[in-house]
């Protein structure tokens, strides 16, 4: 490059001089000056040819052409400040947004497991659409797509039998309570694993060694695996923590391992696991008794080599079928479902909930290319006349083709510079706002693999779109180009393709404002529904009261009253009450058949049971409608009572009073009262046959020992905590608070995933239709400075600035009408993708089309505003003598 | 978009140039121009080289080596190039002499083949 540098250095001067030598020889030979001139340069040739071939001598790399295109390009970019900016903003929004969000995407659906050979994994459970037997049904806690939960009998069995995994585990998750020696109870986010868990996963724990299956008998059982954060945060981080011992719930663990760094099981982005432990499954639950079914494990299997998913479904329920044989009542109808770890873990609605959100920000990038493509191939035309100059210099139509890609290259790169920065906010941003649940959403990050698809994709569209008007612009009439005025040379194709950019963006805009439109919505709808109580100002919280047996003790349930007359007094509380089994919002059920006392058992005769305090309903505010509430007087040696809600009453007792009658639960108990329908699960979850027993007069089943503290406080409902957690250790000295929350966030939480769709949604159809709307201005200011000389003609000839301005006005009219018909067209036909989404809303509402069709036209008359007016103030004197 | 050149000139080959240009330095360093002249003069007004081709001729050969350049006063007493043949570039002339001589005589022969064995 130096040498280059040097040669070519005073170039200039060399050819000067050359050609002054001629003259002078010319001169000495008796030539006129002129003519000795003339002959000289005549001789020499074509002095600007003589420059370019001497230094295209020394651009022996296409690469340094390249270097000198590009310089080229970043002199003339800031000569048009107002393009450039305007492109490389919109580009780098696309551009990051798009990035952002495949970066989410990424590492919640399509991102493997972090696991050895991960496509061999998978979740194994039965298949919940088989029906579930008897009396007492606990549901599990997910829903989680089909899997149903596992028995511990079937486990066992399935274990024992199996030829098609290399391994196979079965876990339950647990909260238990954990107390370092001086310290607080708290609450541990514990996992009991079957012997084969890590083997399945492949995971070697960091430190120590892992369980076998001496660990899963009784007695041999209390080993633990902390996980490395606890190993970190706890212990300090102590190399002879194994061996040490943990106490949980009261009994030493001895500590056996601890788990690698970044490893945690399930999968979720709630808390992780702190403890692993074995699964001990005593004798009771190894047998088959007729009525005890409790399906409260869930499983994971490595598959053996060469076995495919199929081949182990079809052993795995010829297995099942055999068990069926041999237990005709207990495993009847039970089949055995194996999916894919990875899908069972992201879950199909979040597969498909993401790849819609993903999908509109594919059409925020595509308006947003559209508009820029508009933007360089005006600019083109502005420059035709550049173009025409140096071609007539001898520069190679395909040399200008390179030049400007270049250019639009330059362009391109900047805005993903730019976009990716974007994109990086962006990510940490959706990171803090994705909802809960959402697996994996914490691990999101802004890495090499997106940065390289974002880069792939920016420079792909940045060639394609660049290809365009490059082709074009060197594809012209010289003469024509060249020509004063050089909106007389317009060629037909270009503005009909500007044309046609402006009524994709307009119609593509329309698309996303109808989606955004469709999940506001589907979310205000969803905000009108009446959850049946009110769960402003409510904090709930879990104290666990019997250690062992499986009914109220006398001393668990003094406690509990204890408890409750303490919290009464705390200063802020409006009412306290408990409740054991289930509260709303909750996603835990407990449901049980049922039947008028007297009638026989019908089809549908599920009631889900709640044992609560007496003030309960006071304290939920749940409305009265018939009867009486729960009291005081309804306690263990009194007749047993329940209050049902009106679905009950509808279901058990249509047309008639309930007050007064009995339903078996099992052994008859008297309905004092109905109450108003409370929806389970939140908003979307359907209302259902629901009794109330008092807490006092039922046994409580084996699998909820802890009761709920439902407390009503003024406001600043945190506030109070302290003066809980002193109220029950006032009681109860062993025990922690576990699971404080504000039922205003638990519900916070259900509707997150629908907050967050509109939102994003909304953003996108904002961005879209700014966006579009640029276009729009952009085609008519374009379409007013070329015919600016026209108009002055006319507006000097008499026309009047209506009549002036009445073309343009119906350019616009045209543009927007014809982007409202496509994009409502396409509205109509995706509408069917997003039904799925949608809460009590037709994916083809009129009025939200309407709504959207309106705030198109509303911005795309906005957008033409400013040229219109400017049309219509040309002033022609001006406008004439312009070039 | 060149202009146009004389039916009676003979093009000269890129190549031919560059051996052309290397004889003339042989004699000893030049600017550009009396390079051209010494090729004119040379052949006799037979070989007229457009002069400008005579430059992106002497930058191909300075880019491989077998000339360099150094500064100095032209006859107007302004400042100017003088080439000047390298080593390597002495070499080359050989070789490129040769190979010139082998061509022309394979060329002669064909046009004018010898009495017939």
């Amino acid at each position: 490059m130096r040498r280059a540098r040097r040669a070519l250095d005073g170039l200039e001067q060399d050819i000067r001089e050359h050609i002054d030598l001629e003259v002078q020889e010319n001169l000495a030979r008796g030539l006129a000056p002129a003519e000795a001139r003339r002959q000289a340069m005549r001789k020499f040739g074509n002095v600007a040819l003589v420059r370019e071939d001497t230094r295209a001598v020394w651009a022996w790399t296409r690469l340094d052409q390249l270097v000198q295109d590009a310089r080229y390009g970043l002199r003339t970019l800031p000569r048009s400040p107002g393009f450039t900016a305007v492109a490389i903003l919109t580009l780098a929004l696309g551009i990051g947004g798009s990035t952002a969000m495949f970066s989410a995407v990424d590492a919640v659906v399509l991102r493997a497991l972090p696991f050895d050979e991960h496509d061999r994994l998978v979740a194994v459970g039965t298949d919940a659409a088989a029906a579930a037997p008897v009396t007492l049904v606990t549901l599990p806690a997910r829903p989680s797509a089909g899997l149903g939960g596992i028995a511990p009998q079937d486990f066992l069995d399935w274990r024992a039998r199996q030829e098609v995994f290399a391994a196979l585990a079965a876990f339950s998750r647990a909260n238990l309570t954990f107390r370092e020696p001086g310290g607080e109870p708290e609450e541990l986010r514990v996992l009991r694993v079957s012997s084969g868990f890590f083997e399945v996963l492949r995971i070697g724990p960091a430190l120590g060694r892992p369980f076998s299956a001496e660990h899963e008998i009784e007695g041999a059982h209390r080993v633990a695996i902390i996980s490395y954060s606890l190993w970190q945060s706890r212990f300090g981080a102590a190399p002879d923590v194994v061996s040490r011992t943990i106490q949980l719930e009261g009994q030493a663990y001895e500590i056996r391992g601890v788990a690698p760094a970044d490893f945690t099981y399930p999968i979720t982005s709630d808390r992780v696991t702190d403890v692993w432990i074995p699964l001990v499954i005593p004798d009771d639950e190894r047998i088959r008794r007729p009525g005890r079914y409790s399906a409260n494990l869930q499983a994971i299997g490595r598959l053996r080599d060469r076995v495919s998913l199929d081949q182990a479904a079809a052993r795995m329920n010829q297995v099942a079928r055999a068990l069926e044989a041999e237990h005709p009542e207990w495993n009847k109808d039970r089949r055995i479902r194996i999916q894919p770890l990875q899908e069972y873990v992201v879950g199909a609605p979040t597969r498909a909930w993401m790849s819609l959100l993903l999908g509109a920000v594919a059409l925020v990038l595509l308006i947003v290319c559209a508009n820029v493509a508009n933007l360089m191939l005006a600019r083109a035309t502005v420059r035709d006349r550049e173009i025409a100059i140096r071609m007539t210099l001898g520069a190679g139509r395909w040399r200008i083709v390179r030049q400007l890609l270049i250019e639009n290259l330059i362009l391109w790169v900047t805005a993903a510079l730019v976009g990716l920065g974007l994109a990086l906010w962006g990510v940490q941003s959706l990171r803090a706002v994705m909802p809960e649940g959402i697996p994996r959403a914490a691990t999101m990050t802004l890495d090499l693999r997106v940065i390289a698809v974002a880069s792939a994709a920016a420079i792909g569209t940045g060639l394609l779109f660049g290809l365009l008007p490059a082709v074009y612009s060197s594809g012209l009439q010289l003469s024509a180009a060249l020509k004063h005025g050089a909106s007389v040379g317009k060629r037909a194709t270009r503005p009909r393709i500007r044309r046609a950019l402006v009524v994709a963006e307009i119609a593509l805009a329309l698309v996303l404002l109808v989606g955004a439109g469709l999940f506001i919505g589907s979310f205000a709808r969803l905000m009108q529904v009446d959850l049946g109580f009110d769960h402003r100002g409510v904090v709930t919280s879990g104290v666990m009261l019997f250690r062992s047996g499986p009914s109220l003790t006398r001393d668990g349930w003094s406690a509990l009253e204890e408890i409750q007359d303490r919290v009464r007094r705390i200063p802020g509380v409006e009412g306290v009450a408990a409740i054991a089994g289930t509260i709303p919002l909750w996603t835990s059920t407990s449901a049980t058949r049922t039947s008028v006392a007297g009638r026989p058992v019908t089809q549908d005769s599920r009631i889900y049971i709640s044992n609560v305090t007496p003030d309960y309903h006071r304290v939920m505010r749940i409305p009265l409608r018939a009867g009486r509430y729960l009291e005081d007087a309804d306690h263990a040696g009194g007749t047993p009572t329940i209050v049902i809600n009106e679905a009950a009453s509808r279901r058990f007792f249509p047309g008639e009073d309930p007050i007064g009658r009995s339903l078996n639960l099992p052994g008859p108990r008297l309905i004092a009262g109905v109450v108003g329908d409370v929806r389970q699960g939140g908003f979307e979850m359907p209302v259902v046959p629901a009794a109330y027993l008092p807490l006092a007069q039922s046994p409580v089943p084996t699998s909820a020992r802890s009761a709920q503290l439902v407390v009503r406080a003024a406001d600043e409902q945190l506030a109070i905590v302290p003066a809980l957690r002193q109220a029950v250790s006032a009681v109860l000295p062993d025990e922690p608070l576990r699971d404080v929350r504000r039922l205003d966030d638990v519900l916070a939480r259900l509707t997150a995933q629908r907050r967050f769709s509109m939102l994003v949604l909304s953003l996108f159809g904002v961005l879209g239709l700014m966006v579009a709307a640029v276009g729009v201005y952009g085609i008519l200011a374009y379409d007013v400075e070329q015919q600016r000389h026209e108009i002055g003609i006319r507006v000097a000839l008499g026309a009047s600035r209506t009549r002036v301005v009445g073309p343009l006005v119906r350019n616009a009219a045209t543009l927007t009408a014809l982007g409202v018909l496509i994009g409502t067209t396409a509205a109509w036909l995706l509408s069917s993708t997003a039904r799925a989404f949608l809460f009590q809303i037709e994916a083809t509402d009129v009025r939200i089309f309407a709504a959207a069709v309106v705030v198109l036209a509303a911005s795309a008359l906005l957008a033409s505003l400013v040229p219109v007016r400017r049309a219509a103030t040309v002033d022609p004197i001006s406008a004439l003598r312009q070039d | 978009m060149s202009t146009r050149r004389d039916a009676g000139r003979i093009e000269l080959l890129q190549g031919t140039l560059d051996l052309l240009v290397l004889r003339t330095l042989r004699l000893g360093p030049a600017h550009g121009h009396a390079i051209a002249k010494a090729i004119e003069r040379g052949s006799d007004d037979v070989l007229q080289v457009e002069q400008g081709s005579l430059y992106p001729a002497l930058h191909r050969l300075i880019k491989r080596g077998w000339i360099s350049f150094r500064e100095g006063t032209s006859e107007n007493n302004r400042r100017a190039k003088f080439y000047y043949l390298t080593p390597r570039g002495r070499r080359q002339l050989d070789v490129e002499t040769g190979r010139w001589d082998r061509l022309a005589r394979a060329i002669a022969r064909i046009l004018r083949p010898a009495a017939q064995e």
